[in-house]
């Protein structure tokens, strides 16, 4: 079965095909410093293995969407930005709520504002107030610009001066001095499509499938242009099922929690080759706690760590001066809040 | 609405090995393990091989004397086409029956559970537990119409009216009935759980067991730690997996009185929960005196969609 994490099945080693997306084993994007705090979604580091790097080529491949499951803290979202910071393409994100519906990732109808201005009597055309959503943008930019409007239409509805005013702004745009090279194709993450009423990633299938959508209110018929479709990337943490409709539609990748080798990999490319000791450490303890014991060998009732809260505990030991050793106090103290958590006010120190 | 786009089969496979172009069978293999395919056939493709010139075509004449073998079919040629792999469910709900397993007495094929032939179809169980849990959430559209109508008189607007669309979103109470009567169902209680747990999210399904009525206590654990029960915040729907007493003997201990269960219904509306219950026995055998503040559906095959729909609606009309 597919999964690309520690576990991984032997038969995917030394797989041999013509890349598209060929990454380094560790993808760096700037220096590591091991500054950057909190949860790290910007994808500037991320460490391959063989079977995620075919999944997005065979995602590439076939122009479906990539559907990346797996427990929290386990690279699913970071997956989707570092590949565009690898092909240099545009990147856009929803993270889905409960009260996503799927048009708000096509557009929304800002009616609010439209009835303020109708309430002060400064009413403009509906197409005013149309705003892309990231589906939109990643699909054709140019058209999410001018909110669907034709050159012509553009020219016939917006007085000059206001034409700066009417643009949509681009949440992938990018101003860095590269940011002017990037290309017309884009990386969409889906996050959390798992929150979703049931219905929504069905409603989706049409538009991820296609790469098509007609936005009503501007009479827009929205298309990604042959050989720019974007690669969508969309995550979920398994708490509710998605339809096989959906599922049957998806290059799937299962990602685990990492094994103790691929946290020390892990570690390295974010905090360089300074502390061996303490990821080797760390990530013997934090695999043990997985087993549901701590260093004693006591199941201590606290949640699995994830790959996140692994990074976390070695910045903390290295900004804080902290040796992840097993009788040390402080090391204790330290590990209780960063990775065993333990559920009980009880849990003391 | 155009159709949704096929699902994944040969063409995406013929598409990924044409453009990543793999050179040995176990990349093939994982490539269409990605698409959900299996094959069991080796993949590799045979180098073409110099084919040899046509012989040139005998005459006519001999051509039609040549013996033609009748009915003889030949050996199917090429590689069997790859499987869809229906993806396998996980997150297993496990039961929460606190009693050690017996001894088996009989050899293990004999002793094995029989497969379960879930209560409901299980092609509709998805469609069946949104609808019958689904409430309005004011989250939709505008609602011009009321928007219009406010403005029309003169009135300000004050809330904000939305088009209502039907939501898991508030999740559910879930009171499964551990009443001996239940006892034939307890496999059939595990598995709509589970089936629970996939369609709304597990974090959003609160699990409590009771026997009798939950007003005598409920919990999640065993019967021991059971407490008072309490209903759900405003607004969340409840689901009881019960008989509602229609299988107990009528002096049985466990037995739920009348008045009990609808003090329980009473206490549900005052909370301002929608009540369903999935009950496995027919409509003529329901307590007449729980219909107005039950929704109750028939817990089997024959149900189907628009059964529940029109016990329903579209969804529950919750306030709060």
């Amino acid at each position: 079965m597919r999964d690309g994490g520690g576990g991984r099945d032997e038969r995917i080693h030394m797989l041999s095909y013509k890349k598209i997306f060929d990454p380094a084993n560790t993808q760096v994007f700037k220096e590591p410093d091991g500054s950057a705090a909190g949860d790290k979604r910007d994808g500037s580091v991320y460490v391959y293995d063989e079977q995620i790097v075919l999944a997005v080529n065979v995602a590439l491949a076939t122009g479906r969407p990539l559907l990346v499951r797996g427990p929290s803290g386990s690279g699913k979202s970071s997956l989707a930005r570092n590949v565009a910071r690898f092909f240099t393409w545009r990147y856009y994100e929803d993270v889905i709520s409960s009260r996503t519906q799927a048009r708000d990732l096509l557009w929304r109808f800002d009616t609010l504002r439209r009835l303020n201005d109708a309430q002060a009597k400064r009413l403009k055309e509906d197409v005013y107030y149309v705003e892309p959503g990231v589906l939109w943008w990643a699909f054709d930019p140019s058209s999410a610009r001018t909110r669907g409007l034709s050159a012509e239409d553009l020219k016939r509805l917006v007085p000059e001066s206001k034409v700066t005013e009417f643009l949509a702004v681009d949440p992938g745009r990018d101003d860095s001095p590269e940011g002017a090279d990037r290309e017309r194709r884009a990386v969409v993450l889906l996050d959390e499509i798992d929150k979703a009423d049931p219905d929504t990633p069905n409603n989706l299938l049409v538009p991820l499938g296609s790469f098509q959508f007609f936005v009503q209110e501007s009479g827009t018929k929205v298309r990604a242009e042959r050989d720019q479709s974007p690669l969508i990337v969309i995550t979920s943490n398994d708490e509710r099922e998605l339809s096989s409709a959906f599922l049957r539609r998806c290059v799937m990748l299962n990602l685990q929690a990492p094994s103790r080798v691929r946290l020390i990999e892990i570690a390295r490319a974010h905090f360089g080759d300074q502390h061996p000791d303490h990821y080797e450490k760390i990530a013997r303890q934090m695999t043990s706690r997985r087993k549901g014991e701590d260093e004693e060998g006591e199941d201590d009732g606290g949640p699995q760590p994830s790959a996140a809260e692994f990074i976390d505990t070695v910045r903390a030991c290295i900004k804080l001066g902290v040796s992840p050793e097993a009788k040390d106090r402080t090391w204790k103290a330290l590990s209780r809040v960063t990775l065993s958590k333990p559920r009980d006010q009880s849990g003391t120190l | 609405m155009s159709a949704p786009p096929p699902v994944i089969y040969l063409g995406d496979l013929a598409r990924a090995l044409d453009a990543l172009d793999p050179s040995d069978d176990s990349t093939q293999r994982a490539i269409a393990d990605l698409l959900g395919l299996q094959w069991d056939q080796p993949l590799t493709r045979r180098p073409h091989a110099a084919r040899p010139l046509p012989e040139p075509s005998p005459e006519p004449s001999r051509r039609r004397q040549r013996p033609r073998p009748k009915f003889q079919r030949a050996e199917p040629r090429g590689v069997a086409l790859p499987l869809r792999i229906e993806h396998e469910r996980e997150g297993a709900v496990e039961s929460s029956i606190d009693v050690p397993p017996m001894e088996a007495s009989a050899p293990e094929e004999f002793a094995a559970s029989p497969p379960l032939a879930p209560l409901f179809f299980p092609r509709w169980t998805r469609a069946i537990l949104s609808t019958a849990l689904s409430t309005y959430g004011d989250d939709g559209q505008l609602d011009v119409e009321r928007v219009a109508e406010k403005l029309a008189r003169g009135e300000r607007l004050e809330i904000w009216p939305t088009l209502s669309s039907p939501t898991l979103r508030r999740g559910l109470q879930l009171l499964v009935d551990r009443s001996h009567s239940m006892t034939p169902f307890i496999r059939d209680q595990i598995s709509l759980q589970r089936d629970l747990v996939r369609v709304v999210g597990k974090d959003r399904v609160e699990t409590l067991r009771f026997a009798g009525c939950p007003l005598r206590g409920a919990g999640a654990g065993p019967e021991i730690v059971w407490t008072k029960y309490q209903p759900p915040p405003p607004g969340t729907p409840i689901l009881l997996l019960s008989d509602l007493g229609i299988g107990r003997p009528l002096l049985g201990a466990d037995r739920a009185s009348a008045a009990e269960w609808l003090s329980f219904a009473q206490l549900v509306r005052k909370a301002l929960c929608p009540l369903v219950a999935f009950v496995p026995y027919a409509p003529p055998r329901w307590p007449r005196h729980l219909a107005p503040l039950v929704t109750m559906i028939h817990w089997d095959r024959k149900t189907t969609v628009s059964d529940v729909r029109n016990r329903v609606g579209r969804a529950h009309e919750v306030q709060g």
